[in-house]
């Protein structure tokens, strides 16, 4: 299917682009849950489109809900970080299995470098493993068109389809053709046990279903036109992947290129590829995916696996020129310079409490994932432990049960609500003895201040259900729950102090709103 | 044209992103090949912050190569040293005379460097300095710093003023367009004679 004409064309970052393009496809609703890189697809969408966009509770729940609009006929948009794949890894892996109908378009964005993130991980690796096709994108006009190509093969393979961005994508402007949107699906919900059940009848023959699919994928790949080999007869190659391939285009010297950008595909794109060439380097951003494949069909494959490039953080524009010797800059960064992390606001409430908790000493902290994760760092060191999102009470719980008393957990309202509440429900229902923090800023922060359901506001602006706080935690049986201003020093400290000697699940919730909302 | 990279830096909160905005849509709206990268989140609370800007008949990479940047535009005098490797050699440096001390800096350990312009200058880069925090002020509006330097930058590249106010009004909430073209032109004031 093609688009109506392009209208004009803009500078969109490769995040705006992915939500344009998504809307352009003619998605009818839009799920994600925030995280840095990619935080504002769902804002654009929400901004710019007059159908649903919605930010779910996690990015299971985001992805359960973009399934269910799917099976009833709708084309939609699932966005959201590489890690919150894993939190949305289940209904990914069997959704595969049992297909899907109206397009559904799962955005991962991942962080090399880590810019703003706990891991590394390369979401190429989980469209692998759950066995469905993976598109990655260069620059914004590729990220909108990819987002539209990955819809409409969706809906074809009736299989969720990932776009795979990444920092340097999601955050990079460059201009974008801007077209009119096609019309949505129209609303069709069928029964169909034998396929829309996983129980352990249909598991085996739906497996081989998604099996035979594989070799049709790999079709589309060659003959979608995303992967380009550019053989001009010199003796170097460079099979580059997504952003790499900019990076490759501006290194000096004489090569063929192989721009990957759709996978599965055939192995024969790289042996045929490969072929008459001397040396041939791989560049891509993660793990080294494609590397593994091509050293099957050449000697002197350059790349992570052969040490010829690093195997952790960001290659970026220097890597290859830098393993070719080519390095131009006499100087690098001045290691001797003050350095300057990034701090906690000047005002910031978590400064507050986490004064007060310092004071009350309590023999180990774990804290989880937010702006309140900066407390960790100096002067203020009040945190001992950050894993993934919700993990701070559960650790903490795993303390006691070890045997460890005066365990305190922090954690913030929007990271309780994503994965906290299960936390604290296996914590008092094991007889835990901890103290959990929740520190309420009204907002999820440190993406940009997204409305949570505690403030009831939809992701639209709109007036949303409101959920309690304390109704939610009194609930769950906590032993005590107590709400504080963390300004109030003295009572915080003195709180604290009794709390960290209780027994059972104690509960304080200290609440004071992000002082960058009140600025405005 | 040639590929012309343009690094922004300065601490997180001082208008990075929309400086760099700016100078993107400006050579967009000329009829360039543009591509801008900044980086968003955990990476921006307060801490060192850099924007690329890449324009050209054709850009591919949206990050300056180490070594490749034709300007450095520094709202903070330590962050213009700290990025100073990114120039190319005898590149241009615009140089806001700001600093911010960093918050966790022990200065006992680590003193504030006080020659930031001498060091530039000795390592053979061509420097500005521009006092915007005076200027912002005399503007009344300490918020355009960012602009003031954007139009400092304007007169080494050959763009027309009525794309850089379109720019300009592209990127800043309406009430605070005429503030942000006046800062741009006192900017612009300083370097125009270059």
């Amino acid at each position: 299917m093609t688009n109506a004409e392009i209208t004009k064309k803009e500078l969109l970052s490769g995040n705006d682009a992915i939500g344009r393009g998504a809307i352009e496809a003619g998605i009818s609703i839009a799920t994600s849950y925030p995280g840095t890189p990619a935080t504002e697809i769902l804002q654009y969408i929400a901004a710019n489109f007059s159908g649903k966009a919605e930010w779910a509770i996690n990015e299971k729940v985001a992805l359960e809900t973009a399934i269910g609009a799917s099976y009833a006929g709708k084309r939609v948009i699932c966005s959201m970080k590489h890690v919150g794949l894993n939190v949305a890894a289940d209904p990914l892996m069997t959704s595969a299995y049992l297909g899907i109908k109206g397009g559904l378009l799962l955005v991962v964005a991942d962080d090399p470098g880590a810019y703003s993130s706990q891991n590394e991980q390369d979401s190429r690796i989980f469209a692998r493993f759950a066995n469905i096709p993976c598109l990655e994108p260069a620059d914004s006009q590729e990220a909108k068109d990819m987002a539209i190509a990955a819809l409409d093969l969706s809906e074809k393979m009736e299989l969720p389809v990932m776009l795979r961005t990444l920092t340097r994508v999601s955050h990079a402007l460059s201009p974008v053709s801007i077209c009119e949107p096609r019309k949505e699906n129209s609303l069709l919900l069928e029964k169909n046990p034998e396929r829309l059940l996983a129980v352990p009848s249909n598991v085996v023959r739906l497996h081989k279903a998604l099996n035979n699919k594989q070799l049709e994928l790999k079709k589309w790949a060659a003959d979608s036109g995303l992967n380009k080999s550019f053989k001009t007869g010199n003796k170097r190659g460079i099979i580059a992947c997504g952003i790499t391939y900019m990076y490759a285009r501006e290194t000096k010297g004489d090569f063929d290129f192989l721009k990957i950008s759709a996978y599965p595909f055939s192995d024969d794109l790289i042996k045929d590829f490969v072929t008459g060439l001397e040396e041939v380097w791989v560049l891509e951003e993660g793990e080294p995916v494609v590397e593994e494949i091509a050293r099957k069909y050449h000697p002197a494959i350059k790349g992570k696996l052969s040490g010829h490039l690093s195997d952790v953080g960001e290659l970026g524009p220097d890597a290859l020129a830098e393993a070719l010797g080519q390095a131009t800059p006499k100087k690098t960064v001045d290691a001797t310079l003050l350095k300057r992390p990034p701090v906690l606001c000047t005002g910031c409430s978590h400064r507050e409490l986490y004064k007060s908790l310092k004071a009350a000493s309590p023999s180990f902290t774990t804290g989880d994932i937010g702006c309140y994760t900066l407390g960790a760092m100096p002067p203020l060191n009040a945190m001992d432990t950050c894993l993934c999102m919700g993990a701070s009470i559960s650790k903490a719980a795993g303390m006691s049960q070890a045997g460890a008393t005066r365990i305190a957990a922090v954690i913030g309202d929007s990271t309780f609500l994503h994965t906290g509440v299960p936390a604290l429900i296996s914590a008092v229902y094991n007889r835990a003895n901890i103290l959990v923090i929740i520190m309420d800023n009204s907002s999820t922060a440190m993406t940009g201040h997204q409305p949570t359901p505690l403030t009831g506001i939809t992701a639209k602006g709109a007036e949303g259900g409101k959920v309690s706080l304390e109704d939610l935690c009194r609930g769950c049986g906590v032993t005590s729950l107590e709400v504080i201003d963390p300004i109030n020093h003295e009572q915080t400290e003195k709180l604290i102090k009794e709390k960290l000697d209780s027994d059972g699940v104690n509960v304080i919730i200290s609440r004071r709103p992000c002082i960058l909302i009140k600025k405005r | 044209m040639d590929i012309k990279s343009v690094l922004f830096s300065g601490v997180g909160g001082q208008g990075i992103i929309l400086a760099s905005a700016i100078l993107a849509k400006c050579a967009f709206k000329k009829g360039l090949m543009v591509k801008e990268s900044e980086l968003h989140g955990m990476a921006q609370r307060g801490g060192s912050v850099v924007s690329h800007v890449r324009f050209g008949n054709e850009v591919f990479s949206p990050l300056i190569p180490k070594g490749g940047a034709d300007f450095l535009v520094a709202l903070e005098e330590l962050e213009g040293l700290r990025n100073s490797y990114y120039l190319k050699p005898s590149g241009i440096v615009i140089l806001s005379t700001k600093k911010i001390i960093p918050q966790t800096a022990d200065p006992s350990l680590n003193p504030y460097p006080e020659d930031a312009e001498k060091r530039l200058c000795a390592d053979g880069f061509q420097v500005r300095t521009i006092d915007s925090f005076a200027i912002a002020k005399e503007i009344g509006n300490l918020k355009v710093e960012n602009v003031i330097l954007v139009g400092a930058l304007s007169s080494y590249l050959d763009f027309p003023m009525e794309l850089w106010e379109q720019a300009i009004s592209d990127s800043v909430p309406p009430k605070t367009v005429q503030i942000n073209i006046e800062a741009f032109n006192k900017g612009r004031e300083i370097t125009v004679n270059i």
